[in-house]
């Protein structure tokens, strides 16, 4: 008897040394449906034209203009006139947010995949080559008023939401998302760096908040806390060759000839690139927590950082830092802003798209009296995001792609709308 | 933790009531007594489970007035306070089967019920699934609303007179409390302990 008991008592103990608390959480959620990661992989597919419906990130090749349909694919328009543009293509591509395009190769990610397709034909697009698993899992648009339920992964990619009441035990994970430009329509622009379409190797010229580059053979795609390094000196079948740590909360990717400025949610980090497979750490420029697009021409860069939101302050202000010594970046002034979102840089003139305020143009000729220098503002003219290219400014917003003609910057003239559905 | 004093002098006075009258006699195996009629067992002790727990050994008290149906088996009811995770009164039904028609006796008991929440709002973390970098806990304020318990178990026996004994038992506790926020959240706790107890045993 004294055995049995014995017995008892020592799977009674073993029972209990297991005995967690359970917690189960019920409540109305997002809850993820998904795609397979085999169906994922056979998901490119071009098709007829289409409206936009929730445009992301803008991408100049050429006379082409590339506009991301947020996590579902991209638009393709002939802007040979920009004051009419032609809704040519689009391709089904799940997941995407950003593109970098090196001659007639589009490099595009989808989901956790980094997806190489040929656009030589504009009416044949097809999937080239494809770098499966190297992106972070990342999470689609879903309704703010309703948490997210858990997530499998091994489920495959969640492609959409559905509002449901859900049973789960509780876990705390996070994911990071790039569409919006992932921080709430914070603009970047990558004008003047490596992805500029006056890079000799046939570059294009990137949108906002790219989190794309390339440099000679080389792409780079920035995740919040990893920096990828691929090799596409066989541009169709880009090759993983690195990924390391660059940081926290990382937002942007630029390059300037072959100096690579990563933007995070605190500051700024620089990058020598010359060797492309192994970039050398430069120096950090660090400034108050915000969202902060960057722009680099010259000897300066300019730093916009918003407050009032998610992105950790109350303070408003564009920065302008000399990086005439790459290794020592000086902030010059700061100037105080509205709301500022996208700004971009052509040569001496700064565009900020300043919120309610609407666009700002300066003359930023002395970066110590650049408010001073205030050249035009137009109020009636508000988007999130603003690209100066040769007397062409394009602005993405809410409603859709605007393109202005800025030749004369008394009088900024639109030219033409890609408005959404 | 007025509330709790209070339950507590109110179970004492129960166990007082049906205690009847606490006569030391001679143990009923050697006066050849049948093990018949009311009795009443309180005891208490500790639940026992993974120091991982944000209460890992939460304290139990328990009354529980019975009729043996025969020799062996007896049926009652139970009630006491537990604190697995704020104040809860549970009230049980009890079965339990004596090996041995002794003083000294083996036995199996289960019982199952009901632990009313005595508690208010409480807070506990929650987990989210989130594209916003947040690295601390979040806490969510929940109102208590009880659950079920069952508590399969052995033990000993010993009698030290026809009216009068102790009784030690072990046995799993499984345990479910419910939370809600409001209507859109609720919260399930699944215990499952080991409960340790000691008690007396009047008849």
């Amino acid at each position: 008897m004294k055995k049995i008991v014995i017995y008892i008592m020592l799977i009674l103990a073993g029972l209990t040394t297991g005995c967690k608390d359970k917690f189960t959480e019920i409540f109305v959620a997002n809850s993820p449906k998904y795609m397979t990661y085999t169906d994922l992989r056979v998901a490119v597919k071009q098709s007829a034209a289409t409206d936009l419906v929730n445009p992301g990130k803008i991408y100049f090749k050429d006379q082409y203009i590339f506009i991301v349909e947020e996590m579902k694919g991209i638009h393709i328009f002939d802007n040979t006139n920009p004051s009419n543009p032609i809704n040519l293509t689009y391709i089904e591509l799940p997941g995407n947010a950003d593109i970098a395009i090196k001659g007639n190769i589009l490099y595009a990610d989808s989901y956790v995949d980094i997806v190489a397709l040929d656009i030589a034909d504009l009416a044949a697009i097809r999937e080239v080559g494809r770098v499966q698993n190297v992106l972070p899992y990342t999470l689609p648009p879903y309704d703010d008023k309703y948490p997210l339920a858990v997530i499998d992964e091994t489920k495959g990619v969640v492609t959409s939401w559905e509002i449901k009441e859900v049973k789960q035990e509780i876990t705390t994970t996070y994911y990071p998302t790039y569409y919006n430009g992932g921080f709430n329509k914070t603009a970047d622009v990558a004008t003047g760096g490596g992805t500029s379409g006056v890079s000799p190797n046939g570059v294009g010229i990137g949108g906002s908040m790219a989190r794309f580059g390339i440099y000679q053979n080389t792409l780079f795609a920035i995740d919040n806390t990893n920096l990828h390094i691929f090799s596409i000196t066989v541009p169709a079948a880009p090759v993983l060759k690195k990924d390391f740590n660059a940081g926290w909360s990382i937002q942007t990717l630029f390059t300037v000839g072959d100096k690579m400025f990563l933007g995070s949610q605190s500051g700024m980090r620089i990058y020598d690139i010359s060797i492309p497979n192994s970039p050398l750490y430069i120096c950090d420029f660090w400034h108050m927590t915000g969202c902060d697009p960057v722009v680099v021409s010259g000897n300066y860069a300019y730093i916009t950082l918003r407050g009032g939101n998610a992105c950790g302050n109350n303070v408003s202000q564009l920065v302008v830092v000399s990086i005439a010594d790459i290794t020592k970046p000086v902030e010059l002034k700061t100037y105080p802003m509205e709301e500022p979102y996208g700004l971009g840089v052509d040569n001496h003139t700064l565009f900020i798209c300043d919120g309610d305020a609407g666009l700002k143009v300066f003359d930023a000729s002395d970066p110590l009296a650049i408010s001073k220098n205030l050249l035009a503002q137009f109020p009636d003219i508000q988007a999130y995001d603003v690209i100066p290219i040769k007397g062409l400014l394009v602005m993405i917003g809410d409603d859709g792609l605007y393109q202005y003609d800025y030749s004369n910057l008394k009088d900024i003239r639109l030219l033409s709308k890609i408005g959404v559905k | 933790m007025k509330r709790i004093l209070t339950l507590i002098i109110l179970l004492t006075g129960l166990i007082s009531i049906s205690g009847q009258t606490l006569m030391i006699a001679p143990s009923p195996e050697k006066k050849g007594q049948a093990f018949t009629g009311y009795f009443n067992v309180t005891d208490m002790g500790l639940l026992i489970g993974s120091t991982q727990n944000s209460h890992p050994a939460p304290f139990s008290f328990m009354t529980t007035n019975g009729y043996h149906i025969t020799d062996q088996l007896s049926l009652g009811l139970g009630v006491g306070v537990e604190f697995p995770s704020g104040s809860y009164m549970p009230i049980v039904l009890d079965a339990r089967y004596y090996v041995r028609k002794t003083a000294f006796s083996p036995f199996f008991s289960f019982y199952g019920g009901y632990a009313l929440a005595l508690d208010g709002e409480t807070s506990y973390q929650s987990g989210y699934t989130s594209d916003v970098y947040w690295p601390y806990p979040n806490y969510e304020s929940y109102k208590a609303k009880g659950g079920w318990l069952l508590n399969p178990g052995f033990g000993i026996r010993n009698m030290f007179g026809e009216n009068f004994g102790i009784i030690f038992s072990v046995g799993y506790r499984v345990e479910r409390l419910y939370f809600a926020a409001g209507d859109q959240r609720k919260l399930l706790i699944d215990y499952n302990r080991l409960s340790v107890k000691l008690g007396i045993i009047f008849r």
